[in-house]
């Protein structure tokens, strides 16, 4: 799991929560297997899973959260007849142009007939949850769209839908990935430069010992004075600045001595303005990080079995 | 927690709601609702 998936996400779940939401973490262990996740094998996708419950729990997400598997919704034939009802509902062009939120690009020519299922399943287990807020990254919008349309044919309820920013890969606007996967150009020069867990020098990972976190981060793409695409700010802003009061910004007397910033937006200024150097702000980021990820890492150190199983798998996109 | 309070907390650091006045209702008329993230499974 990535800082993306675990501080873009956990700490907007932990906000829901907050606001008196009732939140279920989905683990979507069909539609990864549909995927071809982790080589298409249930056992390993379970076992990805689990790992990722500790993660989350690790990160301080227990109370007010309820962890649900894709398998249980699938045991009801009650499920199946909505997946059917919204694929009656919805074109195969559709179906087809919400490909993207597989991580398939639209132009791609070797999509097994099984995709066409997801979409489908994704919005039916929003409507089979009883669900109010649907909640994701941006690359997701389209299936929410889809769910939202096919509420209004059915007349059944209609989900509110929350979309987070993907954050950039450590090396900044490098397109990781090939084909399109927007309309949009802004959302798909987003999508294809995003911080994926297949390449693992792009990515933090919520459970990377302290070393590795302050090696990656060393070597991330930071252009001074510059916001845009850059990861290094990004993660200010989505990781750290929602879970602390302040953000510290080591740095030698000689070059202005330490700061306290009590939000992003200040720091932000100081940054654009050439006021911050990017090599201090990334040595207090990978501070930061260290300290918010401690508890991933003392929960693995408790018990090392579910993320010792993760790492022995390989991963496949 | 009011309910200005609870539609900034929900709002911030999000690229959209769709929509913003459905949100607002939800929260207006619903103390406890129901939310989601689905992930897929991969490492």
């Amino acid at each position: 799991m990535h800082i993306g998936m675990g501080l873009v996400c956990g700490n907007k779940i932990k906000d829901m929560v907050n606001a008196g939401f009732n939140f279920i973490i989905y683990l979507a262990d069909w539609h990864s297997w549909i995927n071809n996740k982790l080589e298409g094998k249930m056992e390993n996708i379970k076992i990805a899973g689990e790992y990722f419950k500790e993660c989350f729990m690790g990160l301080g997400l227990v109370k007010g959260v309820r962890y649900v598997w894709a398998s249980e919704l699938a045991k009801e034939i009650e499920y199946w007849e909505k997946v059917i009802r919204i694929a009656k509902k919805t074109s195969i062009n559709r179906v087809w142009r919400a490909l993207p939120i597989m991580g398939r690009a639209m132009d791609s020519q070797d999509i097994d007939a099984a995709a066409m299922f997801y979409p489908c399943m994704q919005a039916a287990d929003i409507f089979h949850m009883n669900i109010d807020v649907a909640c994701a990254g941006i690359d997701q919008r389209k299936v929410h769209m889809l769910a939202r349309d096919v509420a209004e044919k059915m007349k059944w309820k209609k989900p509110i839908c929350l979309h987070t920013p993907l954050l950039t890969g450590l090396s900044g606007p490098i397109e990781q990935l090939k084909g399109k996967y927007d309309e949009d150009p802004r959302v798909n020069a987003k999508i294809k430069s995003k911080m994926s867990k297949s390449i693992p020098s792009e990515s933090i990972f919520v459970h990377d010992p302290p070393e590795v976190i302050k090696s990656k981060i060393e070597k991330a793409f930071c252009p001074p004075k510059q916001v845009e695409f850059n990861p290094v700010l990004e993660i200010v802003k989505y990781c750290i600045f929602p879970i602390v009061k302040t953000f510290h910004l080591i740095r030698s007397e000689k070059h202005g001595g330490e700061k306290e910033y009590e939000s992003y937006e200040m720091l932000e200024k100081d940054y654009l303005n050439g006021l911050i150097h990017p090599l201090d702000l990334k040595v207090s980021v990978s501070q930061a990080l260290i300290e918010i990820l401690k508890g991933v890492r003392e929960r693995f150190e408790a018990n090392p079995a579910p993320l010792k199983a993760v790492l022995n798998l390989k991963i496949t996109r | 927690m009011d309910l200005e309070a609870k539609i900034d907390l929900v709002k911030r650091n999000t690229e959209e709601i769709v929509t913003l006045n459905e949100l607002r209702n939800l929260l207006e008329t619903n103390p406890s609702p129901k939310a989601y993230w689905g992930f897929e499974c991969s490492g």
